[in-house]
């Protein structure tokens, strides 16, 4: 029952998006910009977010005690929180009345309604999504095993570079494919905090937001290329699934 | 000669043990939870003793009270867990020549030769040495486990239940083999087991852990 609830309107988006000429939505003018910025946008910030999760997986997954506790906890807070809120509160930050509005200003540097405004909303909504992925891959390394590699005398840097992270890769993948397709859904913050300007800030989301009221056809469209890409995300993760992949096995 | 004076409270269980080895290995024997692993744990470095002061060929390690801590990357210890934890990414003769890639003794080109060589002398032929830890026997990978501590050339070895993983044939040849490497080896080295055939086939000397106190020794 609820599987189907799930799946209904997805398929009937496809269905109806192929019938009424896919063709003339996708040819709308406002589709492309759309989708070059959506692409442009969630590559920036998902490279940030896995070189700079990666790093903060590492220390939380190793770290004992109460930072690292606290350190996962606060990580987790933008998935529950609404992004809507996410967009106000970097507005207040952010913005040119904001905290570091002054600052900012100074130096000559202007965010909100930027595309690096689109970047700073995406990675806060997908962060989390990364790191949850990235301590939970880092955690299923065998602590014996890294033990083994400092007692022979590696250093830290080596030992996180030769055998935790490529030990973790698969499950770092998941990670990035999971926080690159919330990236891409985002909507809420980029709303508040980047505006909805075509070719600047109007993501593939915003674009659909706009098209529901002037061409549905265009709106149809892009929800079923998203609908497309995402089912694409899916698979890849499917074939990263954990387990399947620190070969932990092999040391037991 | 390694002298280990440690204690360390590990929730309810008080450790305080107190041992030395030196040419002949010292096998410490005692059933699960009675303090083994931590035992090693605190002598490579990992796991910092409440109190106590170990020492290896006059060189302190640590000393609570002369706040000497070494740290473990430079304690120059061989270290084998349980299970063998080779490093699953890497073929044995990798997990081997990752040692050697850490020491740095050997010019680059040399190292592959020489991790052949050290598996070869435990046993473990070119043919093995190519396949990864998943591929190989129990005891093939006990043995690229040994293979990989020795390469570091180690001051003192520690090996955690190195024969608990196999089956009842192969472990009756990796121990014979092993009592005899260790006898080879002379460095210190200090061998845990719970069991009572495994530890007395290894060892010269027996010490018996019970309740985190040797409660038996040499």
């Amino acid at each position: 029952m609820l599987l189907l609830f799930l799946l209904v309107p997805l398929g009937g988006l496809l269905v109806r998006a192929a019938i009424t000429h896919p063709g003339a939505g996708l040819a709308s003018p406002a589709v492309w910009p759309a989708l070059r910025l959506s692409l442009f946008t969630t590559t920036c910030s998902t490279v940030c977010v896995a070189v700079l999760g990666t790093a903060l997986a590492w220390r939380i997954a190793r770290g004992q005690g109460a930072w690292a506790r606290w350190a996962e906890t606060a990580s987790q807070l933008p998935v529950v929180i609404p992004p809507a809120v996410a967009g106000v509160a970097m507005l207040l930050v952010f913005g040119r009345r904001g905290v570091f509005g002054p600052l900012l200003d100074r130096a000559g540097i202007a965010l909100p309604f930027t595309t690096a405004a689109v970047v700073m909303a995406e990675i806060f909504v997908s962060a989390p999504f990364f790191l949850q992925a990235a301590t939970a891959a880092f955690r299923r390394i065998d602590e014996p095993m890294l033990i083994v590699a400092r007692t022979l005398g590696a250093s830290p840097p080596r030992v996180f570079f030769r055998i935790a992270l490529p030990l973790a890769l698969p499950g770092l993948w998941g990670g990035v494919a999971m926080s690159w397709a919330r990236a891409l859904g985002e909507f809420g913050a980029t709303l508040m905090f980047a505006g909805n300007m075509p070719g600047r800030t109007q993501t593939l989301p915003l674009a659909i937001y706009s098209a529901l009221e002037s061409d549905l056809d265009a709106a149809q469209a892009i929800a079923a290329l998203m609908v497309v890409i995402a089912f694409l995300v899916l698979l890849v993760l499917r074939a990263l699934q954990p387990g399947t992949v620190t070969g932990g096995g092999a040391a037991r | 000669m390694m002298t280990v004076r440690l204690k360390r409270q590990l929730g309810a269980l008080a450790l305080d043990v107190d041992l030395r080895f030196g040419d002949a290995p010292l096998v410490l024997c005692g059933a699960s939870g009675s303090g083994k692993t931590s035992t090693l744990r605190m002598i490579t470095g990992v796991l910092r003793p409440d109190m106590g002061h170990i020492d290896l060929d006059g060189t302190v390690l640590f000393d609570r009270d002369a706040g000497v801590d070494v740290p473990v990357e430079e304690r120059r210890l061989g270290y084998v867990p349980q299970d063998a934890a080779l490093f699953p990414h890497l073929s044995a003769r990798e997990n081997v020549r990752f040692a050697l890639d850490v020491s740095g003794t050997l010019a680059r080109r040399e190292r592959n030769a020489r991790a052949l060589q050290l598996l070869g002398e435990l046993g473990v032929g070119p043919d093995a040495a190519s396949r990864r830890p998943a591929e190989l026997s129990g005891g093939e990978r006990q043995r690229v486990a040994l293979a990989r501590a020795l390469a570091s050339e180690p001051r003192a070895l520690l090996l955690d239940e190195p024969l608990s993983a196999l089956d009842p044939a192969t472990r009756q040849t990796v121990r014979a083999f092993l009592a005899q490497t260790l006898q080879r080896l002379r460095i210190p080295t200090l061998v845990v087991t719970h069991d009572r055939e495994d530890a007395e086939a290894l060892g010269a000397q027996v010490a018996v852990l019970e309740g985190g106190r040797v409660v038996a020794g040499p």
